[in-house]
């Protein structure tokens, strides 16, 4: 028996040192290797506004939107343009969910616009018109500035049939980007799927 | 009889010589279960070893190939551990990591990484930045390299970065790089409305952006670390970047000309853009798939938004989905196609979507969230797992993890999410 215990206990000291010669057949890493995070990120630049290169973009725009100024009661949204120190109040044009076309009440608006801004247009040759299409915050964004550009078409549309001329009219697409109001409730985004009337002289 | 018992111990022993780590994740029933420890000489500055430790405890369980793991807050960073005590608690895997700053006060974290069915160490590593912003970046590092030691399947796409837009205030915008855990964060472009951002190559040196500072909308090229900018396009109306080829040569677009939103696909060597769709409603949103020998794209041509493809060069597009009735926002990674469902039809209240995945092979469907407004699904380079946006009161920056079942959600404090690439 005690025997039979102390060769076990040889194997098992055996054992021991089989397994210190098994663990140096195991690769292991001993280096210290700083791997340095900084590289991808310590030179990442800003640009903004003010140092901006590009040859061909136009800040013209940036600065018109400066003297315009949005009106909206309960529910209808109204812009005011100033073209040269006279006010025009033009009213937007709102749609259906999920919809790009003039139903007939914003038929109506959409002929009233015209009526003031040809009027207006009498006194300026230069005048350009930016209709500007928004929509709720329901969908996809890319979606969205597609839709608000389908709504800014129609209205287009709308303006030439009424007899401006195509050359006039300028469309941009802000999407769900551009809210009057950001309740989450059903006037809310009724409001905020339309189109803009901007005059430009 | 002496003689035998030892061969039979011997033999035993070789037997149990086999690498228990292999062992353990080929069972993957049986996760690895690792403790991590902080060094007792840590320089404790602004919290930097507490925060490390959540976030690498935070990576591994994100990964899947971890149990959660525990944590003793202190230890010598150069004592051997007690690797029987270990065993008992079931650990297989014993990190413990020390933070110090050298002479010119750059972090530096020391790691130790021990095999404890191994008795052995395994890895011992060094890890610097220069600003303590960038210590997100150092978690991530560690819980890849830990990962390694496992060969577990690859989480590389931790350390690369996000890229993302957010809502300001009514037309503004600003584009930030992140970490994925949304804890690093850089603003790359500010001033005005820029959006959609989507990085060029994988390489993450330079990506694209809409921007609205000019008379029309323009798409930017604009390198990371440089700051050049390329005027790539412009068009009336509207200009998304929403695809790049995996060679980095092509882009799919959404443009509107003629105030017709269509999708083109513009060859960046050429200059050459070559318009792919003809519907008068609305077209877009398209994304290679297929070997970039097709495109699936969003149209609203059953006078609803749903998926649609085409094969590039030839006339005919085919149906995707035929489930829901409002579907968006694909995503594609081989022959597989992740999208946005709207499963609400309610203009009068809250609406539900959902992401779903399909195979374009076969008849597969599976829906990966359950409740809330997802959309922008946006997979990985590997095609594992799936970014997105959740947006509720606040937006959420979300990670699917496709093979284990798993989401996690990372809230964005300042501004709403409006689109992101990785």
């Amino acid at each position: 028996m005690k025997s039979l215990l102390k060769n076990t206990l040889l194997s098992v000291c055996a054992l021991g040192l089989l397994a210190g010669c098994a663990s140096k057949d195991v690769e292991y890493d001993d280096s210290t290797v700083a791997s340095n995070v900084d590289q991808r990120i310590d030179e990442v630049a800003v640009s903004d506004e003010s140092t901006m290169v590009t040859s061909s973009i136009n800040q013209n725009m940036t600065d018109a939107n400066d003297r315009l100024q949005k009106i909206t009661n309960s529910s209808v949204n109204t812009v005011k343009s100033d073209v040269d120190g006279k006010v025009v109040l033009l009213e937007s044009v709102h749609f259906a969910f999920d919809k790009y076309k003039l139903n007939d009440d914003m038929r109506e608006v959409a002929t009233s616009n015209y009526s003031k801004i040809d009027e207006t247009a009498q006194s300026y040759n230069d005048l350009k018109i930016k209709l500007e299409g928004n929509c709720d915050e329901w969908g996809s964004d890319e979606y969205n500035y597609a839709l608000g550009l389908k709504r800014a078409k129609a209205t287009k549309d709308a303006l030439i049939a009424d007899g401006i001329d195509e050359k006039r009219i300028v469309m941009v697409s802000f999407g769900e980007s551009n809210p009057v109001c950001t309740q989450k409730n059903t006037a809310c985004w009724k409001m905020n799927r339309r189109v803009d009337y901007r005059l430009l002289p | 009889m002496n003689k035998i018992i030892l061969l039979f111990l011997v033999f035993f022993q070789f037997a149990f010589s086999v690498d228990a780590t292999m062992e353990i994740v080929k069972n993957k029933s049986s996760l690895p279960t690792i403790n991590i420890v902080t060094a007792n000489d840590s320089q404790n500055i602004n919290s930097i070893d507490i925060k490390l430790l959540k976030l690498i405890q935070k990576d591994l369980q994100v990964s899947g190939h971890f149990n959660d793991s525990l944590a003793i807050v202190k230890t010598n960073f150069n004592e051997t551990p007690q690797y029987k005590v270990l065993r008992d608690n079931e650990i297989d895997l014993y990190l413990v990591f020390q933070v110090t700053k050298d002479s010119e006060q750059r972090y530096i974290v020391n790691t130790k990484l021990y095999d404890v069915n191994s008795n052995i160490l395994v890895q011992n590593k060094s890890y610097t930045t220069g600003s303590f912003a960038r210590y997100p970046f150092l978690a991530h590092k560690i819980a890849i390299d830990i990962n390694s030691y496992l060969k577990a399947p690859s989480i590389d796409w931790m350390d690369k970065f996000v890229i993302f837009s957010r809502y300001l205030d009514s037309k503004t915008s600003e584009i930030v790089i992140s970490d994925y855990t949304l804890t690093y964060q850089k603003v790359v472009v500010k001033g005005g409305l820029n959006i959609f951002p989507k990085w060029a190559s994988s390489e993450q040196n330079a990506f694209y952006y809409t921007s609205y500072r000019g008379e029309i909308p323009s798409l930017i090229k604009q390198n990371l670390y440089t700051n050049k900018l390329e005027l790539l396009l412009t068009s009336d109306g509207m200009i998304v970047c929403s695809d790049v080829s995996d060679d980095g040569k092509k882009l799919v677009l959404t443009m509107a000309p003629n105030s017709q939103p269509d999708i083109y696909i513009y060859d960046t060597e050429t200059k050459i853009k070559k318009r792919i769709t003809y519907y008068t409603g609305i077209d877009v949103g398209g994304n290679f798939v297929e070997n970039d020998s097709k495109i699936v794209f969003v149209s609203d041509r059953l006078k609803y938004p749903n998926i649609f493809a085409k094969k590039i060069g030839q006339n005919g597009v085919e149906r995707m989905i035929y489930h829901g009735r409002n579907n968006s926002q694909s995503t594609t990674s081989d022959d597989y196609i992740v999208y946005s469902s709207r499963e609400s039809d309610n203009e009068f209240g809250s609406n539900t979507f959902n992401l779903y995945m399909i195979s374009t092979k076969s008849d597969y469907v599976r829906r990966l969230t359950t409740d809330g407004r997802n959309q922008f699904p946006k997979f990985s380079s590997n095609g594992e797992s799936i970014l997105f946006i959740k947006s509720t009161d606040k937006s959420y920056l979300g990670i699917i993890r496709l093979n284990y079942n798993k989401s996690f959600l990372f809230p964005l404090k300042t501004g709403k999410l409006q689109s992101i690439d990785w």
